[in-house]
């Protein structure tokens, strides 16, 4: 079985898919609107870039739409590489 | 001091007195609010005569919404 | 229900679907902007007339990701939907607008808007833009899964909004409620809103792999460190060169005219003090500052722009990092940018910072963001002590006035990272910025755009600017000199004497005293300095033409190059306008951080002004 990456850990340009998302603290805002914005278990997701200086933000894309986050908000959501999910 | 001149002086005076009314309002309108409700209170009591009375109604600020510390949908800056 | 005919729409959607382009489509020019009663959210209403004859009242609402508010925004948005918002009636029907090229975003939040039981319909917007990257939207489909009339939009085009309106018509105000419902069960898990998304998009949408195509190209170079950063930089250095190099002529012209006027009624009238208020009052103040309108424009269409393509987000990106050091979020960069127009909306605009920290930070020092009040001062004093030569390719006055800039920003990130140290937090700040697709503006949108800029601005001019300049005329000019006067005539009216009080206080700055009796009418309003300064050496001319001579080259002939510096620095810092202390008191409630801006600003305004005068002189610039 594939250990979920952190979205951080994910390769740039590497295509996932999301797992979930983890609360960092109970009733965690942020965590919840993470969800509402998209990343829910089975949606795709991928690392196209990193911002100039240590490498914050993230750009992700979920789906087709474009976040920037930070690197704690994006270590809250776990993924699963696409290629090696079997069909 | 002949027409002209005494013509000249009553409508600079306008113009100051509007002007000083339209800055006091923007700037101070709580302030504006206070005054006018102080100098009507005293016009509409009910031995005063009748015109006294209507004057002091045009005088005192409208009644404003329950709305919170600011100075209605148009107080704002310039959004004006 | 709403009187005669007058159908009440409320328009909805998350942020980024064209909504209010769309807003703009259906209300033209007839809008009204507001604020919702008790709290500083933006209250947008219009209205319109259908074929049919029946009139409609829209009201555009805050763009919300969800109707779970996390901001202040939201929650009005969700409150007014659901016809809770005191003061505000229910609206008849929701048009929930949602873009086409991201609608697994955007349906989710049709979905809950769904929920709410009101008569609905959907309007899928951006269809062009969907037609040209090859998704095909079904839209049949949507209808009978979602239970709602579904309709194409293309705000963008003149008539995009055709079937919309003739849904909305032809119904007749007789929208159902829709006829879909999630059950009940399902709403309580959180996923079952993006189960059924996913649902719905897989039987009415399909999408080609690389849709984003573009917007994936455009990101890899514009977000790319080294060139995104420098293509930024670049960017903003440009819009300051066209300002000054398109700006000229048209200032020229309005120069021109302004004279011819002064003149005009000069020799007109007869003589006496009706004439002086005239020409020397009015005239020469408003049009002080009204030859700076064409720089405000040019300016402002740009900003406009910038914003309607989409590239403001990747800024924010580019710079968070940087500004997260300085204390602020990259989500403080829209309300700073909104600061460049008008610190006032830019301090409301901050309502969308989760973070009270982050928006505290934001607002104490979106002051300093150079906001276009200033703009008539800095370009009185650039046009008349910076010499209109080039420096290799760039325009010398251009690069002035990009320094002026860059010098607020830089003192912001300064003060916000002193602010940050001082507080010691450690807590996290959120981030989480939608970075929507790349558009071309479209010339409709910034033309509406540059409109109420303008219309704002000549609002101000004639109203706030005019009396103000009447009141220091007034002080000016009375009470006139006594018969064996030897200085002007000046020096013995109320203002003249104040003036000459206040540099006991200002001489070191470099200020002299026709400054410093600007400064206290400049503090309604940056630019009444600009036409405080015109009254002023307008009646303290010694012969008529010069009396109507333009502003500029009376002061680069009688200050000195220290004074001008020293003047623009003050301007950099100095909080001259009650009114953005004011809206920093009803924003954050306390009387405390108010007097902590002031205090600030003016302290440091005063320091680098003195700073600056002493050094200019000691360089011999005195």
């Amino acid at each position: 079985m594939d250990v979920a990456l952190k979205l951080t850990e994910l390769p740039r340009r590497t295509a996932a898919t999301v797992e979930t998302v983890e609360d960092l603290s109970p009733n965690d805002a942020i965590a919840r609107r993470l969800r509402e914005l998209g990343f829910v278990s089975g949606e795709r997701v991928e690392v196209m870039a990193a911002g100039p200086f240590s490498a914050e933000p993230l750009l992700v894309q979920i789906g087709f739409t474009r976040f920037a986050l930070r690197r704690a908000e994006a270590a809250r959501i776990r993924v699963v590489r696409a290629v090696e999910q079997a069909a | 001091m002949e027409a002209g001149l005494l013509i000249q002086y009553t409508v600079i005076a306008l113009a100051v007195v509007l002007s000083t009314g339209y800055v006091a309002r923007r700037q101070f309108p709580a302030a504006v609010r206070r005054l006018r409700v102080v100098l009507a209170v005293p016009m509409v009591r009910d031995d005063k005569p009748r015109w006294l009375q209507r004057l002091g109604r045009a005088v005192a600020p409208p009644t404003r919404g329950a709305a919170g510390g600011c100075g209605g949908c148009n107080g704002c800056g310039p959004t004006d | 229900m709403s009187a005669a005919g007058n159908i009440r729409l409320a328009l909805v959607g998350s942020p980024n679907c064209g909504k209010t382009a769309l807003f703009n489509l259906l209300t033209g020019s007839r809008q009204k902007v507001a604020n919702y009663a008790g709290v500083t959210v933006e209250r947008k209403e219009g209205r319109f007339n259908a074929a049919s004859g029946r009139s409609y009242a829209v009201l555009d609402l805050p763009g919300a990701y969800s109707l779970d508010a996390a901001s202040l925004d939201e929650a009005v948005t969700r409150d007014l939907c659901r016809g809770f918002y005191p003061g505000e009636p229910a609206p008849d029907v929701i048009v929930c607008v949602v873009d086409a090229t991201n609608l697994r975003l955007h349906l989710r939040f049709a979905l809950e808007v769904r929920e709410l039981g009101k008569p609905m319909v959907l309007a899928v917007n951006m269809m062009d833009a969907a037609k040209r990257r090859g998704i095909e939207v079904d839209l049949a489909a949507l209808e009978r899964e979602l239970g709602i009339p579904v309709v194409p939009t293309v705000a963008i085009r003149r008539d995009g909004a055709e079937a919309l309106v003739a849904k909305l018509d032809g119904v007749a105000g007789s929208i159902h409620e829709p006829r879909g419902h999630m059950s009940a069960a399902a709403m309580v898990d959180p996923d079952a809103l993006h189960a059924e998304t996913r649902r719905l998009l897989s039987l009415a949408v399909t999408m080609p792999r690389r849709t984003a195509e573009i917007d994936d190209t455009l990101d890899r170079w514009l977000l790319n460190p080294a060139i995104g950063l420098l293509s930024l930089a670049t960017v903003m250095f440009l819009i300051f060169q066209a300002v000054y190099a398109w700006a000229t002529p048209m200032m020229d012209a309005i120069d021109a005219g302004t004279v011819a006027l002064g003149e005009f009624v000069g020799a007109t009238l007869p003589e006496g003090p009706l004439n002086s208020l005239l020409v020397d009052g009015i005239i020469a103040g408003l049009g002080g500052v009204i030859i700076f309108l064409p720089q405000i424009l040019i300016l402002f269409a740009f900003i406009i722009a910038l914003e309607e393509s989409g590239y403001l987000p990747r800024a924010a990106f580019l710079l968070d990092r940087m500004m997260s050091k300085a204390g602020l979020s990259g989500r403080s960069f829209i309300p700073l940018l909104s600061s460049f127009a008008c610190a006032i909306p830019g301090i409301m605009a901050t309502r969308s910072i989760q973070d009270p920290r982050d928006r505290l930070a934001t607002i104490l020092v979106a002051p300093l963001m150079t906001c276009s009040a200033r703009l008539p001062v800095y370009a009185l004093l650039i046009g008349a002590f910076i010499p209109q030569q080039q420096v290799g390719i760039f325009n010398l006055q251009g690069l002035v006035l990009f320094g002026l800039y860059v010098a607020g920003i830089l003192s912001a990130l300064a003060v916000s990272w002193v602010m940050k140290k001082w507080r010691r937090d450690k807590g996290e700040h959120p981030l989480m910025l939608e970075l929507p697709s790349y558009r071309i503006p479209h010339p409709r949108d910034v033309l509406i755009g540059l409109w109420e800029r303008a219309w704002i601005f000549l609002r101000r001019v004639g109203g706030i600017i005019l009396a103000l300049t009447i009141l220091l005329w007034f002080l000016l000019s009375f009470p006139s000199a006594p018969a064996d006067a030897v200085a002007p005539a000046i020096d013995y009216s109320f203002a003249g004497r104040i003036g000459h009080a206040m540099t006991a206080i200002f001489a070191p700055l470099g200020f002299n005293w026709q400054i410093c009796i600007a400064l206290i009418p400049g503090l309604a309003a940056r630019e009444v300095a600009v036409s405080s300064l015109a009254t002023v050496y307008a009646l303290s001319a010694a012969s008529d033409e010069a009396a109507t001579a333009a502003l500029t080259p009376v002061i680069s002939d009688t200050w000195s190059l220290a004074t001008a510096l020293s003047l623009l620095v003050w301007f950099i810092y100095a909080p001259m306008c009650i009114s953005t202390l004011a809206t920093i008191k009803r924003e954050t409630n306390s009387w405390k951080q108010v007097g902590i801006a002031t205090g600030y600003l003016f302290g440091l305004a005063y320091l680098a002004s003195l700073v600056t005068y002493q050094v200019a002189v000691l360089l011999g610039a005195g």
